[in-house]
């Protein structure tokens, strides 16, 4: 035991440390009367990696605070061993993936699970990291990995009064089934010819977020049982130059089923239901003079097949897998424009959701500015408009209310 | 009769001075061109953005080229904000460069466009052209004469090997056809060594753009710039490149220049 304990420390002194994170203060306030949105966000962050050879120690660690309780918790977001052999690199550990060629919205990326509290923040800030071992096998111009996932996690979801997306109530723990074998893993083969990188992944799992299972019909009244479906996922990228543009293109096919052979089992009616949905993202990216760049996508979904005897379920089929944006809205358009100044200590960012199929907006704006190295002040609104002749449930309608700005301060270390 | 001869040399040469130097524009252009370069450069390097009001960003970068800066990875250090982001270059003969990006803020290599020439890079007064080597062939060379440059080591202006050396004042024009931001360059090349010590870059409407002056330092058998300063006369802003713990031809591999090596700082 004492060999063991001096072997770890003659490692972990010999190791090379490297760390990085940052302190944030931020608050959000609603447009119309300026009231406090109480939703958590990360007031420190921090990423260590300790470095031993051909081995990395990584974690990353964020504490979350919310000014509404002052109540912190914190969050082990990460935390996994790589080794980096000739052939590419190994890991294990509480990890995020992310998949897809897109920017932001990738139907493809379904290894890790969301946490809606940080839904329209950017990149990893805004997944759960998920017991897991995965493989990168870099070959000539091919790349090949490989992911498996004991155990399924699903999105953490805000009930929050002040967030206008999020399920009608929330279910009891009791009240969602268990998943018998909920291992679930995915690969992806990837390769680049000149202008050109394209890519093909599959993912086996279970959906991020519940949906109708069935009905206990001995409890009075019948509870109404949820569940996760099992979905497969095949997924297609591909990312195209030519000179001055951009085109990334990114598409999934989502085969769904509710997890259960039978139509009853004792006392509870199951709700089968199957189906089959497309999601996508298609991006046009330009970068002009004066380091602006111009980024449009098409994001959007298609239901190809919905085969259920509940005709509720068959009307209210939400995608349980995916891309919010692609889960959520039918077809949006989204544009965003970005140029950064003074040395790029100033980055103003504006952005627009527009919805194809009915009236609907998001306008969004970002200011972000460095007066010193390592420093930030953020300035972020965001405006929704919905359509007052559709109701109250339409999603735009209810996104209007939570209608923002935000200020946040960082100091990055 | 002798004495007759040396008078018309001497006359000829106050008439066409030029007309005697032993070597043309283009030749200096093959010199320059043929001097010996590492294979490989390892380095860690400063880039001070300076803009009219003497406020200065600064970030640093680790960067390992190999082939002439054929192939690139840099990996960026500070500030905090850009730790981690690493970028890979690799330029083909018959087909536009691979850019490559790491943003470790999403966990994905990036594919990106290797843009127009012109366009700056990391926001300073370096444009990609600049950072890529002429092709010889692209270029007519005219020798417009010889002059003493000098060092100001006050505002560190011209980092030079010696106090002042004389240098060729090479006149450098795209030919037709040649994509490039710039009408002329003129470069002062020395004499001895065939080193740019200084260049003046034009714009489109022959106007002065740019004034790049760069210092050398010795390493083996080769003169390693250490410093460039690039001078954006039109905005009135600089940049200036330091750079430091260089080590040439240490053998790097060619397959350290790929995607799988963007995620790793090498020790």
């Amino acid at each position: 035991m004492a060999i063991f304990v001096l072997l770890i420390t003659f490692t972990i002194l010999q190791a090379q440390l490297d760390y990085n994170g940052c302190i944030r203060l931020q608050n959000m306030f609603t447009l119309k009367n300026q009231s406090e949105i109480t939703l958590p966000f990360r007031i420190a962050e921090l990423e260590l990696s300790y470095t031993y050879g051909n081995f990395d120690l990584k974690t990353n660690s964020a504490l979350e605070y919310k000014w509404t309780d002052q109540n912190s918790k914190y969050r082990l977001r990460e935390a996994y061993l790589i080794w980096y052999p000739n052939f590419g690199e190994v890991s294990i550990g509480k990890q995020i993936f992310a998949w897809g060629m897109a920017d932001g919205n990738n139907p493809t990326d379904n290894l890790s699970p969301y946490d809606f509290h940080y839904m329209f923040l950017t990149g990893i800030d805004r997944k759960i990291g998920t017991i897991s071992a995965a493989t990168t096998i870099y070959w000539d111009n091919w790349q090949i990995e490989g992911v498996i996932i004991p155990e399924h996690e699903p999105n953490r979801i805000v009930y929050d009064k002040d967030f206008p997306i999020k399920p009608p109530f929330s279910p009891a723990d009791s009240l969602i089934q268990k998943i018998d074998d909920d291992v679930e893993y995915g690969f992806q083969i990837q390769t680049y010819f000149g202008n050109n990188d394209l890519a093909l992944s599959f993912f086996s799992g279970h959906d991020r977020m519940f949906s109708l299972f069935g009905k206990n019909m001995e409890a009075q009244p019948p509870d109404t049982l949820f569940g996760y479906r099992k979905t497969n996922v095949i997924g297609l990228n591909s990312v195209s130059l030519f000179g001055d543009f951009i085109f990334r293109n990114e598409i999934g096919y989502f085969d769904t089923k509710t997890e259960t052979d039978t139509e009853s089992t004792g006392s509870v009616t199951l709700f089968q239901l199957s189906a089959e949905y497309f999601q996508y993202v298609s991006q046009i990216e330009y970068t002009g003079f004066g380091d602006f760049t111009l980024t449009v996508q098409l994001i959007g979904h298609h239901n190809q097949k919905i085969d259920t005897e509940n005709e509720n379920m068959k009307k209210n089929f939400q995608h349980g897998t995916g891309t919010p944006f692609a889960t959520i809205f039918d077809q949006v358009l989204s544009f965003s424009l970005t140029s950064v100044f003074w040395d790029n200590s100033l980055e103003i960012r504006f952005n627009s959701i527009i919805n194809a199929k009915e009236q609907g907006y998001i306008f969004g704006s970002v200011v972000s500015y460095s007066p010193l190295d390592n420093c930030s002040i953020e300035l972020n609104i965001s405006k929704f408009i919905g359509d007052e002749t559709l109701d109250q449930n339409y999603i735009f309608n209810k996104l209007e209310s939570f209608s923002n700005f935000q200020l946040s301060l960082k100091y990055s270390f | 009769m002798m004495k007759g001869n040396l008078i018309l040399i001497s006359i000829f040469m106050l008439i066409f001075p030029t007309g005697v130097f032993a070597i043309d524009g283009l030749e200096i252009a093959i010199k320059i061109d043929e001097r010996q370069k590492p294979v490989d450069m390892k380095s860690e390097m400063k880039m001070v953005l300076i803009n009219k009001k003497g406020k200065t960003r600064t970030n640093e970068i680790r960067s390992i080229t190999k082939d002439d800066n054929e192939k690139q990875i840099i990996w960026f250090l500070s500030p905090k904000d850009d730790k981690g982001v690493a970028f890979l270059k690799i330029e083909h003969n018959d087909a536009d460069d691979e850019m490559r990006l790491w943003l470790p803020a999403f966990k994905k290599v990036r594919r990106i466009s290797a843009g127009k020439t012109s366009d700056s890079f990391m926001g300073s007064d370096l444009s990609y052209e600049d950072l890529t080597t002429r092709d010889l062939d692209d270029y007519e060379y005219k020798l417009l004469g010889e002059e003493m440059v000098f060092s100001d080591s006050t505002n560190n202006n011209s980092v030079t090997q010696e106090d002042s050396t004389i240098c060729y004042v090479l006149e450098v024009t795209p030919k037709q056809g040649v994509d490039t931001e710039y009408s002329k360059h003129i470069d002062w090349v020395t004499k001895d060594n065939f080193l740019v010590l200084r260049s003046e870059s034009y714009d489109n409407k022959n106007k002065i753009l740019k004034i790049r002056t760069i210092g050398y330092k010795k390493m083996k058998n080769y003169f390693i710039p250490i410093e460039i300063l690039v001078k954006n006369v039109q905005k009135n802003h600089k940049t200036n490149l330091i750079f430091d713990k260089i080590e040439v031809d240490t053998n790097v591999a060619d397959d350290l220049f790929q995607e799988k090596n963007l995620k790793r700082l090498p020790q």
